[in-house]
């Protein structure tokens, strides 16, 4: 399903807090479970990741691997956890008033 | 595009942003193209994936410290205001507090090392008693609850002067 760029853009910091918050991720690791479940310009994880570092929500490390060159990993503090938290609810909160909206408006059809 | 043509597109387009970042981001995008040719896609495919490098750099700017950092005449009052509240209050009651915690600190190591002192005493003063002993004793076991209360106080109080002095800055840079 094709969706709407401006919803995609939103989110893809929630849904990158999330994801590393179950595993450290390296970005190329990231950009592939995010495309997973909806396309996005896998480029804008970079500046995202950057932006997280610098706001203290993540720390990265380097880990070697097997095939080439050390990885950057990415993972979140205390502070990120707790920001990925407030985060989750305030769009679960979100969507459900902006659900009740869209049901409001059906009765008039 | 190619590899080549979308790291040097992004590269321009990221002209204004200091060197240092700079440099960090083209790395993190060409261990992009590392780990996508290593899992047998093209450097087209890379690239179409990773988006339009213009549209990247206004991204990436749009977050770096040079362009979010205003000094506007609300940062510069905040600044004004923060320097005044922590040099009249919040240092010199910052400092007695650190001082008391560092003159406990002193006192239960001295504590600990009542036995070697009272020995020593002892030796010199050619005396001993056994309930001075056993006072020194019981002086150890006191530092050594001090020290470590001391130990768990001081983490405790750096952590939150980390993020006190956090706070400031980030009150003056404007940020929430």
């Amino acid at each position: 399903m094709e969706i709407n760029i401006q919803f995609k853009k939103g989110v893809l910091e929630l849904c990158a807090l999330v994801i590393i918050n179950r595993k450290d991720q390296y970005g190329y690791e990231l950009a592939q479970s995010i495309t997973e479940h909806f396309q996005v310009a896998e480029g804008a994880i970079y500046p995202l990741l950057r932006r997280l570092v610098q706001d203290g929500y993540c720390t990265t490390y380097l880990q070697e691997s097997s095939e080439g060159p050390p990885r950057k990993y990415y993972k979140l503090t205390e502070t990120g956890i707790q920001y990925m938290t407030k985060s989750i609810k305030e769009w679960k909160y979100f969507t459900n008033q902006v659900s009740q909206i869209i049901e409001g408006v059906v009765p008039n059809e | 595009m190619n590899r080549k043509q979308f790291i040097d597109a992004l590269d321009k387009a990221l002209s204004r942003m200091p060197e240092a970042d700079r440099k960090e981001l083209i790395e993190d995008y060409e261990m992009h193209f590392d780990i996508g040719l290593d899992k047998g896609k093209t450097e087209y495919e890379i690239a179409k994936e990773l988006g339009n490098p213009a549209k990247l750099a206004e991204d990436a700017l749009g977050i770096s410290p040079t362009s979010t950092n205003k000094i506007d005449i609300r940062s510069i009052l905040v600044f004004i205001a923060v320097l005044i509240i922590n040099i009249n209050f919040v240092i010199p009651f910052a400092f007695g507090v650190w001082a008391t915690w560092f003159g406990f600190s002193i006192g239960g190591i001295v504590m600990t090392m009542a036995v070697p002192i009272y020995s020593l005493i002892g030796l010199i003063m050619q005396q001993f008693e056994w309930s001075y002993f056993f006072l020194a004793v019981g002086l150890t076991g006191i530092g050594l609850l001090i020290v470590a209360a001391m130990w768990a106080l001081g983490k405790f109080m750096w952590k939150w002067s980390k993020v006190y002095v956090i706070w400031n800055i980030n009150l003056v840079k404007g940020r929430n």
